[in-house]
């Protein structure tokens, strides 16, 4: 056979005969794992986003709560007006007559963020309202997490972890709360800018590398500008860096890593208007700058030992030195401190640390719900499972520890802490409770898969391999002694699967039962069955938009402040920003005064309108007769003569016959009942019969002096009271 | 020696002498050590650290000028007050900031860091100079 003769043309090649289907098997195992990996995360992007649209499809799509109105209202003075404006705001329509520097008292990331995507849309020629896009930016931003979710995952653990992490944390109950769509608040951005810093932090840490660092200096300006709860990353990041240089895992990646980020991070965080000098004044911040200073001094002492090779000197050095670094550093801080320079920790953070600090200090604090420990039931109804993964997880993470699994160990256990002082921080360990139970079920189901496969691989290998008997037949006896393994592996494997769906539809309804409720519209079943829809509180602000003169004042508790001021368009005396507890105790007292004390307080703020939330006629119960004892309260701390014991009858709130005198006759109590007392609310029960309160009201004929019946809507829940003029002289 | 009226000693130079031999005996032997660890801290300065490549020393020398320069600001402060303080704090955190980034990329680029020894000097000094940039931009939007 000589050499292969080239005779013309070769004939082409026969086509492949097989569908396109079938090619799909043919590639290789890496690019078929790929291929899966990359439909589950695009799948899990999509049910992260799908999951939190209940509220949309049922009502409408309309902005939750409170505090998501003002962040509208000021995103749209932002797309309106452009940044530099909406940067220098001064707004004259809330704390009338104080006014309120908005430029400089808000976290600018969510509005920057909504008005950055309204403008790509716009740019795109895709015509939205920007109610649409605030509506829909939690959703986006949480299907964001799930991606950052997996790459977190693949760093501290595996792929698989992070796949896992990326699904739990779809669904998880914890920040769903707080980012259906409709929830335009903070913490739908800040949740992704939390676990995007720490991801980058880790990666930092592992690399070594400046580029890296760098990116999570930015992450961190991205949280700092989006919520308060920065001041979490700033400190756990210290104290990590301490466990780190503590454990003895001293390493130059770490020393790049934190000076790096903390330096360029402070002076970026330092460009936000309402954090200002706070990173060199505050006692919050001052561990960063401590673990800074001592890293400083490690490494120093650290490169002057390998140089000196000499061990009985160098102590010698390290004794002076150490003397002196801690001698004026803690002269400085006891200095700060003394002076008053370096501000204590804040009530907010404070009662963190201490929680019953807030109920005997400050009560504004203390009022909110969403501040008191956290029950048990919560902690089930928002992470079901995983609460049980968690403690599992943690051993996994010991048993395999690396920078990467301190940090992921440090951030759940800190967070979990947190979470159960304050019912609200659930939010800020739900990433951490989701990553560590991902390692946990990852870990497992590894270990119980190779445990199958090992089993139907050493069966193959000695029915087909004649080669090393001795080998077959050893393996063969050790299949032998445990003959259930396979079938125990197969039937945990059952009963993970079995916990895991499980946990999907605990999700589901949770998010539909619990979570997706506008609370600005209130749904309830008729005597029918039928769905009945309460709008009242629209109705009421629509009224106030278009019945009012445009420069009318408008006194409420302050949790309608921001919904007042963005529908109804009007000033309000106080709003749910809460800076200046004077001002709120005022409307307090003149709430809780007879009425013609509470005129003289109305006159002196200028009060044209009262408006009151009132939930006797329907059974609402978060109305302003139930809230009452918290403006008594508040009251009472800037003005003693409001005492909270004249409304109580011993101990007891009560609104019925034997409630006290001074209940009875208090503007609230007027302005809430007024001509109730002629309706029927329930058959066969006397007129006047408060659904909410469950008793007959005790002072069924009211009259009012100082204030005219302006508007009550259909339901009786929202009352709107006009202030009359004073009477002539003669 | 003479004896006081109400029967206590006086204390005279001989007792003084004592004491003050005592203070110098106990300050000269604290200082041992330290005086011993600062000639040894010469001898190291002038023999192995001149020992070191050139590029690394003169990151050094940027790293001395930054932090004197920082120093300056911040006795400065001392006599004529804070008043605009962010403008001190751009002004100090610039000098620390471009100090503590040299330090780190005097880190990535020295040879006997086993860590880095993977990076190339020329990705360190990008990532220098990137960070550094990133740092003078915002000292710039903060310096008001």
């Amino acid at each position: 056979m000589g050499a292969k003769a080239d005779n013309g043309p070769k004939p082409p090649p026969p086509l492949p005969s097989r569908p396109p289907l079938k090619a799909l098997f043919k590639l290789k195992t890496k690019q078929q794992e790929l291929l899966i990996r990359a439909a589950a995360l695009a799948l899990i992007y999509v049910l992260a986003f799908a999951i939190r649209l209940f509220s949309v499809l049922r009502y409408e799509s309309m902005i939750h709560e409170f505090d998501p109105y003002f962040n509208y209202r000021t995103t749209l003075f932002l797309t309106r007006n452009g940044f530099y404006e909406f940067w220098n705001w001064f707004d004259s329509e809330s704390w009338y007559p104080l006014g309120r520097i908005i430029g400089g008292t808000l976290y600018p990331g969510l509005m920057v963020t909504a008005a950055l995507i309204y403008r790509a849309l716009r740019f795109l020629t895709f015509a939205v309202h920007i109610r649409e896009v605030c509506v829909l930016t939690a959703p986006f931003f949480a299907s964001n997490t799930t991606i950052v979710a997996y790459f977190f995952g693949k760093e501290i653990w595996d792929a698989g972890a992070g796949l896992v992490a990326a699904a739990l944390i779809a669904i998880c109950p914890g920040y769903i709360s707080r980012s259906v769509a409709g929830s335009y608040d903070n913490e739908g951005v800040a949740i992704f800018a939390l676990l995007f810093t720490f991801y980058l932090f880790v990666k930092a840490v592992n690399t070594g590398s400046l580029a890296w660092s760098l990116a999570s200096a930015f992450g961190y300006f991205y949280m700092v500008s989006a919520w308060g709860g920065y001041v979490f990353i700033i400190n756990l990041i210290p104290l990590y860096v301490l466990v780190l240089l503590v454990t003895g895992r001293y390493s130059m990646r770490l020393y790049v890593a934190y000076n790096c980020m903390y330096v360029l991070g402070m002076i970026l965080a330092m460009q936000i208007r309402f954090v200002g000098f706070q990173h060199v004044q505050s006692g919050e911040h001052m561990a960063s700058m401590g673990v800074f200073f001592l890293m400083q001094v490690f490494y120093f002492l650290y490169w002057v030992k390998d140089m000196l090779n000499d061990t009985k000197l160098f102590q010698s050095f390290l004794q002076i030195t150490l003397t002196c670094a801690i001698g004026v550093g803690t002269l400085a801080l006891g200095i700060g401190m003394a002076s008053g320079y370096i501000s204590p920790w804040t009530g907010r953070f404070y009662s963190l640390l201490d929680p019953t600090y807030a109920k005997d200090h400050i009560p504004i604090i203390a009022s909110v719900s969403e501040h008191q420990p956290t029950a048990w039931s919560s902690f089930m109804f928002d992470f079901h499972i995983l609460l049980i993964l968690f403690p599992a997880g943690l051993y996994f993470c010991f048993k395999r520890l690396s920078d990467a699994t301190i940090f992921i160990v440090m951030y759940g256990l800190t967070s979990m802490y947190f979470a159960s002082v304050m019912v609200r921080l659930i939010l800020v360990a739900a990433p951490a409770v989701c990553l560590i139970s991902a390692i946990a079920i990852s870990a497992t189901i590894k270990n119980l898969t190779t445990l199958i496969r090992k089993k139907s691989k050493a069966a193959l290998a000695v029915t087909t391999k004649a080669t090393s008997n001795l080998k077959a037949s050893a393996k063969a006896s050790l299949d032998q002694s445990l003959p259930f393994q396979q079938n125990g592996a197969i039937a945990v494997l059952v009963g993970a699967f079995y916990l895991l769906s499980r946990y999907a539809i605990h999700c589901t309804w949770v998010t539909s039962e619990a979570y997706s409720s506008p609370s600005i519209v209130l749904a309830a079943r008729g005597a029918h069955g039928g769905r009945v829809i309460f709008d009242d509180y629209r109705e009421a602000y629509y009224w106030l938009r278009q019945n009012t003169p445009p420069d009318a004042k408008v006194m409420s508790w302050w949790d309608y402040g921001y919904q007042i001021t963005a529908m109804g368009n009007r000033t309000v005396i106080v709003d749910n920003n809460t800076w200046n507890n004077t001002h709120i105790a005022t409307v307090g007292r003149a709430m809780s005064s007879y009425e013609h004390e509470a005129y003289e307080i109305m006159q002196s703020l200028d009060v044209d309108y009262v408006l009151v939330v009132f939930g006797g006629l329907t059974g609402y119960s978060s109305d302003d007769i139930n809230k009452f004892l918290w403006m008594v309260r508040i009251g009472g701390g800037v003005f003693p003569v409001i005492k909270e014991p004249d409304y109580l009858v011993n101990g007891e709130y009560r609104v019925d016959k034997g409630a006290a005198p001074k209940m009875l006759n208090c503007l609230m109590y007027k302005l809430s009942y007024y001509r109730f007392g002629e309706v029927t609310t329930e058959y066969g029960k006397p007129t006047g019969y408060d659904r909410a309160r469950g008793v007959e009201i005790g002072n069924k004929d009211i009259k009012l002096e100082y204030l005219e019946e302006a508007f009550t809507t259909s339901n009786w829940i929202i009352r709107i009271y006009k202030v009359k003029p004073p009477k002539n002289r003669w | 020696m003479c004896v006081d009226a109400s029967g206590e000693l006086d204390h005279t130079l001989g007792i003084d002498v004592v004491w003050i031999a005592l203070f110098l005996a106990v300050l000269l032997g604290w200082w041992d050590g330290p005086v011993t660890c600062a000639l040894t801290l010469g001898k190291f300065i002038i023999f192995t650290y001149a020992a070191t490549p050139i590029s690394l020393k003169i990151i050094d020398l940027y790293v001395v000028y930054a932090i004197t320069t920082a120093v300056i600001q911040v006795v400065y402060m001392g006599i004529v007050g804070s008043f605009p303080f962010n403008s001190f704090l751009s002004g100090v955190l610039s000098c620390v900031g471009t100090a503590v980034l040299a330090v780190c990329l005097r880190i990535q680029v020295n040879k006997e860091n086993k860590e880095f020894k993977d990076l190339p000097p020329e990705r360190a000094f990008a990532d220098f100079v990137l960070c550094n940039l990133v740092l003078h931009l915002v000292i710039m939007n903060f310096l008001g």
